[in-house]
């Protein structure tokens, strides 16, 4: 029987693993220090079925540590990094295409993949300036593969056409561009035919899926449902992050209020 | 007889003229010049293009004061709180220019300047709309293949920049670990006319010919040393200050630019 509610540490876990799932043992993923449940997801990976994946994170490579530990920055991984790596050598990663994968938060993205970090609105007077792309622009169009996700999926994130293309989807750059989105209710993929609904969580109908979203997407009947962490995962998700950083990711209802 | 290139805080806030593209360093909540960008906020200073990598509190307190017309950035936020409030209902009220920049844009164009050259060719970032704002042009491979982008030059008129500790004649030195983007802090300062940088502390040449591994600028790529202890405050200045939260969460919940005054500490 289908669940209709999951807790927001139940949601962040089911995303942590459906972003770890695209993770594979030959990848080298890049994360951005904003983004703690691609960070958990890479941490993830490496711990159960990826050990032999590479992790670049705000400038630390492949630590021995847990998700509080890399939030925290250098000073709390010395003696645990194999390696301090400038930015413009991490860059330099994507540019040879080194790093294969890496995971973006955008505020907005649409059915094209596009992925707005930037603005709502007009450039001159925005409604809505969100505080920037930093890498965004850059890795959708260097690296093999991007896995964006959104943890407030609804009409107004996953719009038919962004406001603003700060990173472009796969078909204006010779590289992959966003190639997964998993939000808080489904995982989608993109493919030769565009974009399709992949799976929803199990605690999701289709019809909440279609209703949240914006852009038009393909579905092959019956739709699957996303896995749930198996208890491997569980214990390592534990140890990864005993504290829970990573629910604190998940949209809150002030902050819904705010952002309204 | 050895250079030295000290000055007072003033006398490196007075390097900066009306209209000037000025360059912060640091990375969001850590390394901010925030001694520097009072000082600036408080000068009498006008039309200056703000430019920081990853911008925070001192892109909050220039927009503020209304010194800044136009900043250029990849982020400007407060990290986990969010938001850049004063930054944000700027931009919003189109008070000021917003120019964002993508990091390897950015990173690129500081590169550029620092080597001399006219643009550094990237396979990144076409199809964006942040490249088309910047009017960033393409250029062919002339040995035969494709086409890449040529990122031109960004050649700061000061660029500003917060260390642990420095000589008189202008080598800098860094904390071990290093900190998340602190080559970028780096390379704007040898891309820019004239590079400022305050430190924690001015020590004796041997304290730093006992650690060279340490040093991350030379002499000849620096104007002028400020002795500013605490001079990040309250962003974070390693070894000596992580960030001061009380003061942070005020401001993000305040959003009041008198909260990151001198007097409040």
């Amino acid at each position: 029987m289908t669940r209709r509610h999951a807790s927001p540490r139940e949601v962040a876990d089911v995303m942590v693993c459906a972003l770890a799932a695209e993770i594979g043992d030959g990848d080298f993923v890049g994360v951005g220090l904003g983004t703690p449940l691609g960070l958990a997801a890479a941490l993830l990976a490496r711990a159960t079925h990826a050990p032999g994946s590479a992790l670049l994170a705000g400038g630390v490579f492949n630590a021995d540590a847990d998700l509080g530990a890399y939030l925290g920055g250098t000073r709390s991984l010395e003696g645990k990094a194999l390696a301090f790596v400038s930015h413009f050598a991490s860059m330099e990663m994507a540019e040879r295409r080194t790093m294969t994968l890496q995971f973006l938060r955008p505020a907005q993205i649409d059915g094209a993949g596009n992925l707005n970090t930037s603005r709502i609105g007009p450039r001159a007077a925005p409604k809505v300036r969100f505080p920037g792309g930093l890498a965004t622009a850059d890795v959708v169009s260097l690296l093999p593969r991007v896995v964006a996700y959104h943890t407030d999926h609804r009409p107004r994130s996953l719009v038919e056409r962004v406001d603003f293309v700060t990173g472009p989807g796969g078909r204006r750059h010779p590289a992959g561009g966003v190639s997964v989105l998993v939000t808080n209710l489904a995982v989608f993929d993109w493919g030769e035919e565009g974009v399709r609904l992949r799976s929803v969580h199990p605690w999701v109908e289709p019809r909440q899926v279609a209703e949240a979203t914006g852009f038009r997407y393909r579905i092959s009947e019956p739709v699957a449902t996303t896995p749930c962490p198996d208890p491997q995962q569980l214990q390592a998700l534990e140890q990864i992050d005993e504290a829970g950083i990573r629910v604190t990711e998940m949209p809150t209802m002030d902050l819904r209020m705010s952002s309204r | 007889m050895r250079r030295d290139r000290t000055l007072s805080l003033a006398d490196a806030v007075a390097l900066v003229e009306d209209g000037s593209l000025v360059y912060f360093g640091g990375n969001v909540l850590r390394r901010k010049p925030m001694a520097f960008a009072r000082a600036l906020a408080a000068s009498a200073r006008s039309g200056l293009e703000v430019m920081a990598f990853t911008g925070s509190l001192e892109v909050e307190l220039l927009v503020a004061a209304g010194v800044a017309s136009v900043v250029s950035s990849t982020y400007v936020g407060l990290g986990r709180l969010g938001f850049a409030p004063v930054f944000r209902r700027a931009v919003e009220a189109g008070v000021v220019e917003d120019r964002e920049y993508s990091e390897w844009t950015m990173l690129l164009g500081l590169r550029a300047a620092a080597m001399g050259l006219p643009f550094l060719p990237s396979r990144g970032g076409s199809g964006s709309q942040i490249l088309e704002h910047l009017a960033i042009r393409e250029v062919e491979d002339p040995y035969g293949g494709d086409r890449y982008l040529a990122v031109p030059p960004i050649r700061p008129d000061v660029a500003v920049i917060h260390a642990w500790r420095a000589t008189a004649s202008g080598e800098v030195q860094m904390a071990w670990p290093p900190e998340h983007l602190w080559d970028v802090d780096v390379v704007a300062a040898q891309a820019a006319k004239t590079c400022v940088v305050t430190v924690e502390q001015i020590v004796d040449r041997r304290v730093v010919a006992a650690q060279p591994h340490l040093t991350v600028l030379c002499g000849v790529d620096v104007d002028a040393v400020v002795e500013a202890p605490g001079g990040a405050w309250p962003t974070a200045s390693p070894p000596r200050w992580e960030e001061d939260h009380r003061v942070i969460l005020r401001y993000g919940a305040s959003g009041d630019p008198d909260c990151l005054t001198e007097a409040d500490r």
